[in-house]
């Protein structure tokens, strides 16, 4: 009898499940698995939009993978931005939470100041950050020479262009720290009230209750973090055009010249494969690594 | 007991059916191009004689034209398509902007609508992309239309150059709207304040790269006011005898001694006389926002420029002709207004009228009088209203003189058309950047281009 009810529940459940997703799986199939499987067979052809595809087998790949210096520089540069940016970013949007999830006089203010960049179209910041950059006249150099310091040429320099932009990815982390400050209020208050009982210092709380309640939180924004950091675009189109040569190649910008200003969208259907390998391959280990640092409320680990 | 319910394996079975019923759908257009065909078949008939369509009373057809767009170009069209609507009462000819300003959106789109069998009848095809789609086999060839309407075309009264850029392997790919070499913008006041005499038909680049010194100004270790601008790589490589493909094709030559020569004197105005903007300050401010606001001496553009230049109410400013290299030797690139009809069109007829009107001396008169691009046509440029074009602050009518005068000099080349033009232009600009940087040597961008180059021939 608990047998039928404990099935009867789960089916119901798993009915649920699939409604919720429901939305998602409508528009993966109206929108994404055809141009996704398309890409999946041009990726063996030599397809250039006008004239009839020819099956070329495996020259696409092997040509990636073996014979395109582009493909290797551009993975380069996506990953190093990938791996800089993102840690900065939770680590920065992190602490502003923590500043913003106190009790301070116009609270509001600073929460919408901070969030206010994440809604500003891309195309417009980036040419705002050109004249962050701008080597003379600039903000930042300005400031430096303030100091005493000669600024570098940011943009136009190929050692210090990757560095600037990861500095502007910064920017945008007032969209993480919403979800921060949302993890932040969701921590339950008589976990810090308990531990304050027991003379805990603040550091102690922040370290023995604060980050590790917010695993989940930092978890989401890491996988999410890298999978957009990954697929950077408008930045080095608009700021860089992949240069100065190709130190701002991003792994995005390379596969759209070749869909649309060399027009192979055979070999960029191929780029689009290795991008979508590459970043299941992060996710997955993302996600295997998380059973030793993430924790959720209410799990006994060992069980 | 069997569930007569949804399995999460039946389930996965009809998702993945959907989707490759979904992807099967979306390729079939592209794998089989009957369309095409058909369009084939229709425009081959009617290039073996377009006289012969009926006569006989029939629908308005419509015509479409793209170009990129703007408020400005939007509005010299507008005359243009008004008369074309008087001359040619059962054509609807439509002016149809991209909106997309002359951006690669522009080419995007254009090849989203040629690959969607939607394309306009008629379109403009910006530079680095007219040997592409030429070699796609997007465009009408036009020989066997100008021959059955020579009156409408006017064909000898094209500058030849013009018609030469237009061509794709001997055929006619399109009709010039327009088109100009490049020449040199120089700021009058800054070269009178400098006691400088004015750029003329005997400047070389030495002479330039003399007046630029004497012309760049630095505040403390800013450079607040440079020479010269970049000098395009095309332009100065033709000037100095080198070539960039072989005849054939099949063998780049940017390698030769004359190029390197060419690529030194490019490299050393930026990296050791100091007087050329490098990278890093055009990263700041572009060379066209640097003379119009007073801060660069000279600059090389098309006349085209006017259109910014006019509104100059600073200084005076004037245009001279493109500097020829020290072995005397002057070629400038000619850019052009390729007009093509596209080959998918169900209206070739109604299609050429209105490319042949949109590249008449009428057409080009109504749009360019109003403005500032450079004819294509001969007589246009002996008109009054061409010769006597004069802005604000244009110094002389040397504005209108120069760009037709190299014309017939027999001075201007436009860039060949390769089918992997947008592929080659990449590796160039890409290996440019080591120039003006310093990174290399101009021997080593030399030999990099050709290798980088020659995989792609």
């Amino acid at each position: 009898m608990r047998s039928v009810k404990r099935s009867s529940l789960r089916r119901r459940e798993e009915v649920a499940g699939w409604l919720f997703a429901l939305p998602w799986i409508v528009g993966f199939l109206a929108f994404t698995a055809g141009p996704m499987t398309a890409s999946a067979v041009f990726a063996f052809t030599d397809w250039n939009i006008m004239q009839p595809m020819h099956w070329t087998g495996f020259d696409n790949i092997k040509r990636a993978l073996t014979r395109d210096p582009l493909v290797w520089q551009s993975l380069k540069v996506t990953t190093i931005y990938a791996f800089v940016s993102v840690p900065l970013q939770i680590v920065l949007g992190f602490a502003i939470a923590l500043l913003l999830n106190t009790d301070i006089r116009g609270l509001q203010y600073y929460r919408t100041v901070y969030y206010l960049p994440a809604v500003l179209s891309g195309v417009a910041v980036s040419l705002l950050w050109r004249w962050v950059y701008a080597p003379d006249f600039g903000l930042i150099n300005s400031l430096l020479a303030s100091v005493g310091i000669r600024g570098p040429g940011w943009l136009g320099d190929s050692r210090w262009a990757l560095p600037a932009l990861i500095g502007m990815s910064l920017w945008h982390v007032g969209g993480p720290m919403v979800v921060y400050l949302a993890g932040l209020q969701g921590v339950p208050t008589d976990l810090y009230e308990a531990a304050e009982v027991d003379g805990a210092s603040w550091g102690m709380r922040f370290w023995h209750i604060t980050i590790p309640m917010m695993t989940p939180v930092l978890f989401y924004q890491l996988v999410t973090g890298i999978i957009n950091a990954l697929q950077v675009f408008t930045q080095a189109l608009i700021m860089t055009d992949g240069g100065p040569h190709n130190a701002t190649l991003f792994f995005m910008l390379y596969l759209y010249r070749n869909a649309f200003d060399y027009f192979k969208m055979g070999y960029a259907s191929v780029l689009a494969w290795i991008l979508f390998f590459y970043i299941l391959l992060l996710t997955v280990l993302v996600v295997r690594s998380s059973r030793f640092w993430v924790f959720y409320v209410g799990e006994v680990r060992g069980r | 007991m069997v569930s007569k319910g949804l399995t999460r394996r039946a389930l996965l079975l009809k998702v993945s059916l959907g989707a490759v019923g979904v992807a099967v759908a979306s390729c079939g257009p592209a794998s089989k191009p009957e369309p095409t065909k058909a369009v084939e078949e229709q425009a081959k008939a009617t290039q073996v004689a377009p006289e012969q369509t009926p006569l006989a009373p029939k629908e308005k057809v419509t015509v479409k034209f793209m170009v990129p767009g703007s408020q400005q170009e939007d509005a010299d069209f507008k005359p243009v398509f008004d008369a074309f609507a008087e001359k040619y009462p059962d054509i609807n000819g439509v002016y149809a902007p991209a909106g997309t300003g002359y951006t690669p959106e522009y080419d995007e789109k254009l090849m989203t609508m040629l690959a969607g069998g939607v394309a306009p009848d008629v379109f403009k095809t910006l530079f680095g992309k007219f040997g592409v789609l030429g070699a796609m086999g997007v465009y009408l060839p036009l020989d066997d239309y100008v021959a059955a309407y020579p009156e409408i075309t006017d064909f000898e009264d094209f500058f030849e150059n013009h018609v030469q850029g237009c061509r794709i392997q001997g055929k006619l790919m399109a009709l010039p709207n327009d088109g100009a070499p490049e020449a040199i913008w120089y700021n009058v006041d800054l070269f009178q304040a400098e006691g400088i005499e004015f750029p003329n038909w005997d400047w070389t680049w030495d002479r330039m790269t003399e007046a630029a010194t004497r012309l760049t100004k630095k505040e403390g270790d800013i450079t607040v006011q440079y020479g010269v601008g970049h000098p395009f790589w095309l332009e100065t490589i033709w000037s100095n005898g080198g070539e960039v493909i072989s005849e054939d094709g099949k063998k780049c030559l940017l390698d030769s001694p004359e190029v390197v020569e060419a690529l030194t004197w490019m490299q050393d105005l930026v990296v050791r006389h100091k007087v050329s903007p490098g990278p890093q300050a055009l990263s700041e401010l572009s060379e066209t926002d640097r003379f119009t606001t007073g801060k660069l001496g000279a600059y090389y553009g098309v006349r085209g420029a006017l259109g910014t230049l006019r509104s100059i109410q600073s200084f005076d400013f004037d245009a001279a002709p493109m500097l020829k290299s020290n072995k005397g030797k002057r070629v400038t690139r000619l850019l052009i207004g390729w007009t093509s009809v596209w080959k998918g069109t169900k209206h070739p007829d109604e299609a050429y009228k209105l490319a042949a009107w949109i590249c008449s001396r009428e057409g080009q008169r109504l749009r360019i009088s109003r403005g500032y691009a450079h004819p294509s046509r001969k007589s246009l440029v002996q008109e009054d209203w061409y010769r006597n074009y004069k802005c604000d602050r244009c110094h002389s009518t040397n504005v209108n003189m120069v760009f037709p005068q190299m014309l017939l000099n027999g001075e201007a080349r436009a860039w060949p058309p390769y089918p992997k033009e947008g592929e080659i232009l990449r590796v160039i600009n890409t290996q440019l950047d080591h120039l003006w940087d310093g990174s290399k040597s101009a021997e080593q961008v030399a030999r990099d281009m050709t290798a980088e180059i020659d995989q792609l021939l």
